[in-house]
């Protein structure tokens, strides 16, 4: 694995403003002839080419597995227009499969190195860059941009993104104005699966109606971890959980650093100590680590195949030529190679794109607590840590905040409270936060008996 | 080839490779890791099939390619001849090329490809057990201990594959569930063969009249209605599409993995991908 410093050796930028002949050949070939699987509105010309190379702006969100080979597609299929963001820097780990990522870069932000690659690569493509989370921009960034393609690694993120999309769109008299629909295409993998959807904001299934979906998170129930282990998972849980809180091996306060070679050590052996009391086998250095650090394995080719599964979405959409996937596709090369592909359809209540109001109901003197749990286990809204605030006597009181520890603790008494000692009535609006949407959502509270 | 000696995986390595060797194991990581592949070609399938194997960590790639940029690929007498040559070495051969929006791979692993499978351990439930419902009868399985099933799969040569005999009556009756792909391939490859490039769009005219017309010759030869591939067919295999390329580039590569670290059940022996579609089928085509 030679690694040095010497530029790559690639025609990048030296020739005159980047075009030859015959470059865009293989786009024009889908967009100035009519075909009997072009779009029905299509009409073929010259300029479908120009928008795409002059004109469209793309949104690659996460440079990372999915988004290098995004970059790479999107690159080589016209687009030069596109913004790139991702909050993390690069890890050694990430070189089985980030390509556009060399050693001598481990520790730099991925989008500005996945940026200045692409942009040396080809030439005339223009990659703008962005070390930060999608959390940091407001509206006035999404809306700058025709399409979006998110290549994210959390749940939690994308509908975040989702929620931000569907705060964009306006409705005249209650009907949704087409041209303030950004469509957003979302890739994700985990081994050898994967799947791409096409999503239309306010028109098709958003992230959030087909939340029932994903598969739920491994957390192992604590009387598994604490009295009756059966996988060596739950022997390294149980001291990651249990036992570092109580033996503080480090010191007071030292928390488990996943990163830290010294700690997983530790808990490696600890593990193993574990794991021979109830004759578990199969603790590894490996395995400690990839519990403790929550690793999901990865691979180049699912995601060279779900990313370019994406970008041909994005190609279709952008020059109209074609129909999208309609509208969600999976693939598993497991065992063989199985691939399937149906149309996600739209939840008639769905908390995030319906506008159907939501309904909480609950007795009078039911605890505040119980309402939180509700939105926190209920699964169409999985929230996370909900913070909901009512409008009393005129004035915006915060029931619970948990986000915040000075006003967590201030609000915390309130969980214990019924519903009728804070106050509220039937009827009621409650505005709820949580970091599963950028709108607070809101809520009529509807008293049963 | 892959190198006798077993291979060291190095710990900067295991860090770089622990994702995927978390997928396949460390031992499948060692075998990549002492294999050598030529891979022929370097259009866009084999720019992608290069990045996915480089990635998975082979110990060498040697890149042949005799065309210029933007001309053609293999033509199938070279395909063909290339395979009975590795045959003779007991060297497995992999071809694969895209068209437009439609993309193959083709795999001859030899008579003999032996690899292994990581099966769940399968407990045998007691038999003093009184209870004699349907569950007494199924076998019990036990996530946390797998075992390695040892298998073999035998492959034919990609001339046999490509000359399956449809005149009898076995083969027509099967033509139903055959993938229209198969006879798309070969039209393409007729036309590549006669005209030494592939279909390009300067010449759509000229190009796309010819392909009907090498789409009747083949289909009847066949013994078989031209009506099979339709008047259309000819509109969307110009040129190649880069996420087409991505996708069959991404599915060889993880054949070509799977092949060199001998695990996990190989592909047989075709894999026909449809852009348009998005739809991807596995199929096998040669003797029984």
């Amino acid at each position: 694995m030679a690694d040095t410093d010497e530029p790559m050796v690639v025609d990048g930028g030296s020739r005159d403003g980047g075009e030859w002949d015959g470059r865009w050949n293989h786009i024009n070939t889908f967009l100035e002839r009519p075909g009997p699987f072009t779009h029905p509105d299509f009409e073929p010309s010259t300029e479908s080419l120009q928008f795409l190379l002059d004109t469209c702006k793309i949104l690659v969100i996460g440079a990372g597995g999915l988004g290098c080979e995004l970059l790479k597609d999107l690159a080589l299929s016209g687009f030069r227009h596109i913004h790139v963001v991702d909050m993390d820097t690069i890890d050694v780990s990430n070189l089985n499969r980030q390509f556009l990522f060399r050693l001598k870069d481990v520790g730099r932000p991925k989008a500005d190195i996945a940026a200045d690659f692409i942009n040396g690569r080809i030439p005339g493509c223009n990659v703008v860059p962005h070390f930060k989370k999608i959390q940091d921009f407001d509206e006035s960034f999404y809306r700058q941009f025709h399409i979006i393609v998110c290549g994210l690694d959390s749940i939690i993120a994308r509908r975040w993104m989702n929620g931000m999309l569907l705060s964009l769109l306006v409705y005249e008299d209650g009907v949704l104005d087409p041209s303030s629909i950004i469509p957003l295409i979302d890739g994700g993998t985990e081994g050898f699966k994967g799947n791409a959807r096409v999503i239309f904001p306010g028109m098709t299934a958003c992230i959030d109606c087909t939340l029932e979906l994903y598969p739920p998170q491994i957390n192992f129930p604590m009387c598994t971890i604490a009295s009756m282990p059966r996988l060596p998972e739950h022997c390294v849980e149980y001291v990651r959980m249990l036992l570092w809180p109580k033996e503080k091996p480090f010191g007071d306060g030292v928390g488990l650093d996943a990163d830290d070679p010294e700690h997983i050590q530790w808990v490696y052996q600890k593990s193993q100590e574990r794991a021979a009391e109830f004759s578990i086998t199969g603790v590894t250095y490996r395995l400690t680590q990839g519990v403790v650090k929550r690793i999901i394995p990865a691979v180049a080719s699912t995601n060279a195949v779900i990313a370019a599964a994406c970008a041909t979405e994005v190609f279709k959409i952008a020059s109209s030529a074609y129909i999208p996937l309609n509208n969600y596709m999976v693939f598993n090369d497991v065992d063989g190679l199985y691939t399937y592909t149906f149309e996600a359809e739209r939840k008639e209540n769905c908390s995030s794109c319906s506008q159907v109001p939501q309904d909480l109901h609950f007795s009078p003197s039911a605890k505040l607590q119980e309402v939180v749990d509700y939105l926190t286990e209920n699964a169409s809204l999985q929230m996370k840590s909900p913070a909901i605030t009512a409008t009393l006597e005129g004035k915006n009181k915060t029931l619970y905040l948990q986000t915040v520890a000075s006003i967590e603790q201030r609000t915390r008494p309130n969980l214990s409270k019924s519903l009728k000692e804070l106050g509220l009535l039937d009827g009621q609006e409650l505005a709820v936060a949580d970091v599963t949407t950028p709108q607070t959502l809101l809520f009529k509270l509807s008293f049963t008996s | 080839m892959i190198e006798k000696e077993e291979s060291i995986i190095s710990e900067e390595e295991a860090a770089q490779y622990d994702r995927q060797i978390r997928l396949w194991g460390l031992d499948a990581q060692k075998r990549l890791r002492g294999s050598r592949v030529l891979l022929v070609g370097l259009r866009g399938l084999g720019a992608e099939v290069a990045k996915n194997l480089i990635l998975a960590g082979v110990k060498g790639l040697t890149l042949l390619d005799h065309e210029q940029v933007c001309l053609t690929g293999c033509s199938r007498d070279l395909m063909v001849r290339v395979d009975q040559l590795c045959a003779q070495h007991n060297i497995k051969v992999f071809c694969g090329d895209v068209f437009g929006y439609h993309g193959y791979m083709f795999s001859d692993l030899g008579q003999e490809h032996n690899y292994v499978e990581e099966k769940p351990k399968v407990v045998k439930p007691k038999t003093d057990e009184s209870n004699d419902g349907p569950e007494a009868k199924k076998p019990k399985v036990d996530p946390n201990e797998t075992t390695m099933i040892k298998k073999t799969a035998s492959f034919c040569s990609l001339k046999v594959a490509l000359e399956v005999d449809w005149t009898n009556e076995k083969a027509k009756s099967s033509l139903k569930r055959t993938p229209v792909d198969y006879f798309l391939l070969h039209v393409l490859l007729k036309f590549r063969t006669d005209k030494g490039r592939d279909p390009h769009p300067e010449s759509f005219e000229a190009d796309a009249t010819l392909l009907r017309q090498i789409r009747d010759d083949v289909l009847e030869a066949m013994g078989l209605s031209s009506e099979l591939l339709p008047h259309d067919f000819v509109s969307y295999c110009f040129s190649e599409m880069a996420p087409v390329c991505a996708v069959v580039g991404g599915v060889l590569g993880q054949e070509v993995v799977k092949a060199l670290s001998q695990r996990d059940a190989p592909h047989k022996n075709f894999f026909f991908f449809d852009g348009m579609k998005g739809s991807g089928v596995v199929d096998y085509f040669g003797p029984k």
